[in-house]
């Protein structure tokens, strides 16, 4: 490690790979409510289950990304970090915070939670993923501000470099976007409209930014190929990513009583948001194919040519399968959006977490890179992990063919309910991948604590 | 030495490298934005340059060229006989038909990707499974 202050990373990448687990044993459990639906019941609902798997999902990743900045930052600005206890200080706030929030999910009623948290003050919750009770949401916003200024600050005394630069702006925006969560209009138009400024803006918006930092900084650390070749791919995906995925919101403006231009602009926009995703998967494997050296650490290299293909598949081609407002008035809402979903989250930002955690952890634990057997454990876990997700969304994609056929398209179209029973059988089928996905995460874990001849630290 | 030698970062091309390039965008274009149109524009490249051009840039030629020829025949023949079979009135064969026609079509085109990729750094790409043996 090249400055003593990037050890701040350690835990931020420890917490959020103990949340990872926490959200994966969530989807198990919320996966089988869908076939089983008194499953635990009452102790864990299906609205909590749900709610505890997407919010441990998204605070994970925010702490991937923090601990990220905080092990990028002075490498790239070539100067300590600002404030090392600063960002301890809030590291231990946000864990005990999601913890507390957790917590309060598994134990209390939601509306006594929300009732004890002063929802009543300022009304936030009860929307999807921004369910967290107010305190939270001050709390993830007190974080966010110390952590902007200190790796801010970091910059301002070093050495500006485009990736940090780049970085900056994803997480500036990350934190302005999520002040839109604290907008809740009676107007349940105005309200869906202003709250994918915080969904849709981060994990279609500045989120991509923070990805594309993050690869081109990795990237440039095992290939050894010039800083100004990636640098430039660069600045083509960030401005690929501006252009497409702002107006693209639109995408989600077909159906909430918006106006109907929303259909023309949300559809041509957002069938341009795979060509990032696109020139990033060329990017890695162009940045790899002409690399000037054989980094020893190949996991992280595995990892980082993952991001690329898997953020394509799952963000690009099936975010494009049901993109277009005419395919959208049947498919919306229905399991196509789930499967989805789970893709373009494990492969872009589960993967790029996974990224930079598997270059930076063996610099942090004092090597170059983890001994043969533990590099084998990973590649393991990381093609468990990514044929599992592969399968649990073409299952998916079938359970949600089959329900518009059912529900939306047919003549006589069957209710909700009966369409679920039907669609049944690829819930299990999802289900049992979701358990090799566990077994993939268990290995990765694992694979931390695997001893073997060590690369030494350069 | 060529000009862009000069820049840092920037390393000269292969032989036939502007070519191979060319050959994998078409092959995506055909894929993706115009296809039929882009595969004719790829087949008459192929055989315009299939005998003069680099050895890199007709390896990329043949294998572009083909793996269309090929991929075209998978996605088209197999969806047509799933839905010869099952008919379009029969919710499984939709299911089945946007399922194929999804993968393969994402997989043609990530391996297209990577060609492109290997065709950048002026290397060769041999498409597997479908791609013709390197003459």
């Amino acid at each position: 490690m090249q400055y003593k202050s990037q050890a701040v990373a350690k835990p931020y990448f420890i917490a959020a790979i103990g949340l990872f687990v926490a959200q994966i044993l969530f989807g198990l459990i919320l996966g089988l409510q869908y076939v089983i639906g008194d499953f635990l019941f009452p102790h864990i609902p299906f609205n909590v289950a749900r709610m505890v798997h997407t919010n441990a999902l998204i605070v994970w990743l925010l702490m991937g990304f923090m601990g990220g900045a905080y092990y990028m930052i002075p490498e790239e600005a070539e100067t300590e970090l600002f404030s090392p206890k600063l960002a301890l200080a809030m590291f231990w706030i946000f864990l005990v915070a999601a913890a507390l929030t957790v917590a309060g999910y598994l134990l209390v009623p939601y509306s006594t939670l929300a009732a004890m948290t002063g929802n009543d003050i300022l009304e936030t919750m009860g929307r999807e993923f921004l369910e967290q009770p107010l305190i939270t949401k001050v709390g993830i916003v007190i974080v966010a501000l110390a952590f902007l200024f200190n790796i801010s600050m970091t910059v301002l005394k070093g050495k500006k470099t485009s990736i940090s630069l780049v970085l900056l702006l994803g997480l500036w925006g990350l934190a302005v976007f999520f002040l839109f969560s604290f907008y809740n209009p009676v107007n349940v138009v105005l309200d869906k409209f202003f709250w994918w400024w915080t969904v849709h803006l981060w994990v279609e918006g500045v989120w991509e930014l923070i990805l594309g930092a993050f690869l081109a900084f990795v990237l440039i650390k095992t290939t050894g190929v010039d800083r100004e070749v990636i640098e430039k791919w660069l600045y083509v995906i960030v401005t690929l990513t501006l252009i497409t995925g702002i107006i693209g919101t639109g995408h989600h403006y077909y159906w909430i009583g918006t106006p109907e231009y929303w259909q023309w602009w949300g559809s041509i926009f957002s069938a341009l948001e795979p060509i990032p995703f696109f020139a990033m998967t060329v990017f890695a494997f162009n940045m790899v194919n002409r690399r000037r050296r054989e980094h020893p650490n190949k996991a992280a290299v595995l990892w980082a040519l993952g991001t690329g293909v898997m953020a394509f598949l799952g963000a690009g081609i099936w975010g494009f399968l049901h993109t277009l407002a005419p395919v959208n008035y049947y498919t919306h809402g229905t399991q196509i959006t789930a499967a989805h979903g789970h893709m373009a989250f494990y492969g872009a930002y589960v993967m790029v977490n996974l990224t930079i955690i598997s270059y930076a952890m063996p610099i942090l634990r004092g090597r170059a890179a983890n001994s043969n057997k533990s590099q084998v454990m990973e590649m393991w876990s990381f093609w468990l992990m990514t044929i599992a997700i592969v399968f649990i969304t073409l299952f998916l994609t079938a359970a949600g063919i089959l329900q518009v056929w059912l529900q939306r398209a047919s003549d006589t179209p069957l209710p909700f309910m009966v369409a679920q029973d039907k669609i049944a059988l690829f819930y299990w089928m999802r289900e049992w991948t979701g358990v090799v996905f566990l077994i993939g995460l268990l290995v990765y874990v694992a694979s931390f604590f695997v001893g073997g001849r060590e690369e030494k630290a350069a | 030495m060529p000009p862009s030698a000069d820049r840092p970062g920037s390393e000269p091309a292969a032989p036939g490298q502007g070519l191979a390039v060319a050959a994998e965008s078409l092959y995506l274009a055909n894929l993706l934005l115009a296809p039929g149109l882009a595969f004719a524009a790829l087949f008459w490249l192929w055989r315009r340059h299939r005998d003069s051009a680099p050895a890199l840039a007709r390896q990329h030629l043949r294998q572009t060229t083909f793996v269309s020829l090929y991929g075209g025949i998978l996605i088209v023949a197999l969806s047509a006989v799933f839905i010869a079979l099952g008919g379009l009135h029969w919710e499984w064969t939709w299911v089945l038909v946007i399922t194929y026609f999804t993968c393969i079509h994402s997989a043609l085109v990530l391996l297209g990707m990577f060609g492109l990729s290997r065709a950048m750094a002026g290397q060769s790409w041999r498409y597997p499974l479908i791609g013709p043996d390197d003459a």
